[in-house]
């Protein structure tokens, strides 16, 4: 009789032990609202992320730039005008020429738009960087106009140095090839040396002098920022015949890496990109 | 019967035991400080800052020293239209007119408020924007991202993101945002000029760099130096002038337009602007009747000290004085010639031209350093010593208003007085 009153009390105990004052699990307290989209963003999503899983920013955000830089967002208004750019001279001349599904699979994840020029102490200018492969960052994007061939020039060839970046870390190039063509005139002090006498010493710009990467780089560059006959007046201006040498063999690296790896003849995708700039200028 | 007791006296022990151990409990639960949690919290505080954003009807006023130990103050109006949209003006460059851009109040480790698209304030945070070399790369070594702080009275408090510099939002009013351009008025009053004031007997001068928006003191000491902001009467400064147990920081433009008087009234900053425009180039024949027999004599030892020097070259009698512009730097100083058969050399001394607190008809001249072929010239020195170590000269111009010459006597001595024409 007590052992059945004391499992009675035991079970009475352990039912009576629950007590249900816990309030039920409701939403989130996280803000998981959709961000309303402006016009802009859905031209962007349309243009870029939902064809090419890229995503552009524009909207400044701390954790994306270097807080020691001072720079800022752009001009609301600009950021379609550079993108259009972008996409008509980067994007357009790789799908034409390299088919649709090269950009989709080479490229960069997101696009990030800082609105003023990010000058350094030396008093150079760094126009864009590409970090890790994953993140294109373009400066200056309010002072971009589209109707200026050298502007327009100088902000796309942004796009086209820092692609070329990526394009190595998918598929690297013979390094030491290039290296031995002027192995002598890398510096770190690129910047003491103008465009036309990095040119004579055997590098198609001054930056081209950091090292055989931006080397590599700069020629990709320089050869999509003209058409040929302009490219070739600018080789033929160097007085220097060895220099002039040097720039030639380093364009033949250039045109056997994107024809061997990637089947893009190169001098197609100049001349379609040159057309390009075309279009956008006019 | 022993044994009963015993035992009974046990068992009350027990029990006074087992009471004690009952009774001994306490409750030890911490007060609950928060009935809501964090993620809650933040949200509310969000929606808080939102909300008194936008609930000044003309917005919010703002003076932002960005660095008070090298530049000065920008003041910026802010209008919160609605969750996404700020409109903004400022006396920083060319800003009067207000735009548009958008912001969001973001939740971190602490709510903050962040001009997320480009305006107004984004000008101070340009890298390509700098007031002089010393600050290339950095620009004005502005934020534009806010941790609110909370509220003082009717003042929303800031720290900027960067610095953690304490920015106060006023509330703004219709005639700040009118009167925005009137920033500009106060600031071509001090604009150039040197600024001074006394403090227990002691005259502090400072020169005043208007790209800067920042007053140094001329002795190079660094005493006192001060930043500058603007208002639609007069100026804030910081860090305050500290004079006794008073503290100031803010100053009204008096009408004649060469003091900055202090709100008690007691304490002035004084415009030292000269009593003539020494921006223009002026002339000394140094022969009568336009100098006095002093001044000759003086010219004529410093002329025989030119001709031992340089015998083939003649010290010309016009002296320049007032500002030249000399291979495209135009500064204010005292300017000599040496002529040759077929030409002739110029030299130049960097002086400054500036006005006499408490005095307006008086000319003061401060000898600052040779320039200009000086090193060739130095036996000209005890000219420049002549002119500068009689100052202040009291000023007689003719005709007053827009005068063609002006007599100026020294204060010190009145048997030193030249005449200057232009």
């Amino acid at each position: 009789m007590k052992k059945i009153i004391f499992i009675v009390l035991g079970v009475l105990l352990l039912v009576f032990a629950c007590s249900d004052n816990e309030s039920p699990l409701t939403q989130s307290e996280l803000d998981i609202k959709k961000p309303t989209l402006s016009a802009l963003d859905t031209w962007l999503r349309e243009n870029y992320t939902n064809p090419y899983n890229i995503e552009v920013s524009y909207h400044w955000n701390e954790n994306r730039v270097d807080l020691n830089r001072y720079l800022h967002p752009p001009i609301k208004d600009s950021v379609k005008v550079a993108m259009e750019a972008i996409k008509t001279i980067w994007l357009e001349t790789y799908n034409e020429v390299a088919g649709p599904n090269f950009v989709k699979r080479i490229a960069p994840r997101e696009i990030l738009l800082v609105g003023g020029v990010n000058r350094n102490a030396s008093g150079t200018v760094t126009l864009g960087l590409a970090e890790g492969g994953k993140r294109i960052t373009f400066f200056n994007t309010n002072t971009l106009n589209i109707k200026n061939r050298p502007n327009l020039i100088r902000f796309v060839s942004t796009i086209q140095h820092e692609y070329c970046h990526i394009i190595n870390q998918t598929v690297p190039f013979d390094e030491e090839a290039i290296r031995k063509i002027t192995p002598s005139g890398y510096t770190a002090q690129w910047y003491e040396t103008s465009i036309p006498d990095a040119r004579e010493l055997g590098f198609i710009t001054d930056y081209a002098r950091a090292n055989v990467i931006e080397d590599f780089a700069e020629m990709l560059t320089t050869i999509l920022s003209y058409n040929n006959t302009d490219y070739n007046a600018i080789i033929d201006a160097i007085k220097s015949k060895k220099a002039k040498e040097a720039i030639r063999k380093k364009e033949a690296i250039v045109a056997s890496y994107f024809k061997t790896e990637f089947d893009i003849d190169i001098y197609e995708l100049q001349s379609v990109a040159a057309r390009n700039i075309e279009r956008v200028l006019n | 019967m022993k044994n009963h007791i015993k035992n009974n006296l046990l068992k009350a022990w027990l029990c006074i035991i087992l009471v004690s151990f009952v009774f001994s409990c306490q409750e030890n639960t911490p007060e609950e400080l928060f009935t809501e949690p964090p993620t809650k919290r933040l949200n509310s505080k969000e929606q808080e800052v939102r909300n008194l954003l936008k609930a000044s009807k003309d917005g919010w006023k703002v003076t932002y020293f960005t660095d008070s130990t090298k530049l000065g103050g920008y003041t910026f109006l802010f209008d919160f239209e609605d969750d996404k949209i700020v409109k903004m003006a400022s006396d920083f460059k060319n800003n009067l007119t207000a735009k548009k851009s958008e912001y969001d109040i973001v939740v971190g480790s602490t709510i903050k408020l962040s001009f997320t698209t480009k305006n107004v304030i984004h000008d101070l945070s340009d890298s390509d924007l700098y007031p002089d070399s010393d600050f290339i790369g950095q620009g004005y070594k502005g934020d534009f991202e806010f941790l609110y702080y909370g509220k003082d009275g009717e003042d929303l408090i800031f720290r900027t993101n960067r610095s953690f510099i304490e920015l106060r939002f006023k509330k703004a009013s219709a005639d700040d945002w009118k009167n925005l351009s009137k920033h500009k008025e106060i600031q071509k009053a001090i604009s150039g000029e040197t600024l001074s004031f006394i403090i227990k007997d002691k005259t502090y001068k400072f020169s005043y760099n208007n790209a800067r928006r920042f007053a140094t003191n001329i002795d190079k000491s660094n005493a006192y130096n001060f930043a500058v902001g603007f208002s639609a009467t007069g100026i804030l400064i910081k860090p305050s002038i500290k004079v006794g147990e008073k503290q100031y920081h803010t100053f009204k433009l008096s009408n004649d337009k060469r003091q900055l008087v202090s709100e008690d009234g007691k304490f002035i900053i004084y415009i030292l602007s000269p009593p003539i425009n020494m921006n223009l180039l002026w002339t000394i024949e140094a022969k009568a009747p336009n100098v006095s027999p002093l001044f000759l004599a003086e010219f004529n030892k410093v002329k025989a000290a030119n001709t031992t020097r340089y015998p083939t070259e003649k010290l010309s009698e016009k002296i320049r004085i007032g500002t030249a512009r000399i291979r495209g730097v135009a500064l204010p100083g005292i300017y000599f010639r040496s002529n040759t058969a077929t030409g002739g050399y110029p030299s130049q001394f960097v002086v400054s031209y500036q006005g006499v607190p408490g005095k307006a008809d008086q000319l003061h001249i401060e000898k600052l350093f040779g320039l200009f072929n000086w090193r060739f010239y130095t036996h000209l020195l005890p000219m420049v010593d002549i002119i500068a170590k009689n100052a202040p000269y009291k000023t007689e111009p003719t005709p007053i208003a827009n005068p063609r010459q002006v007599k100026l006597t020294s204060t010190k001595n009145r048997k030193i007085w030249f005449i200057i024409k232009r």
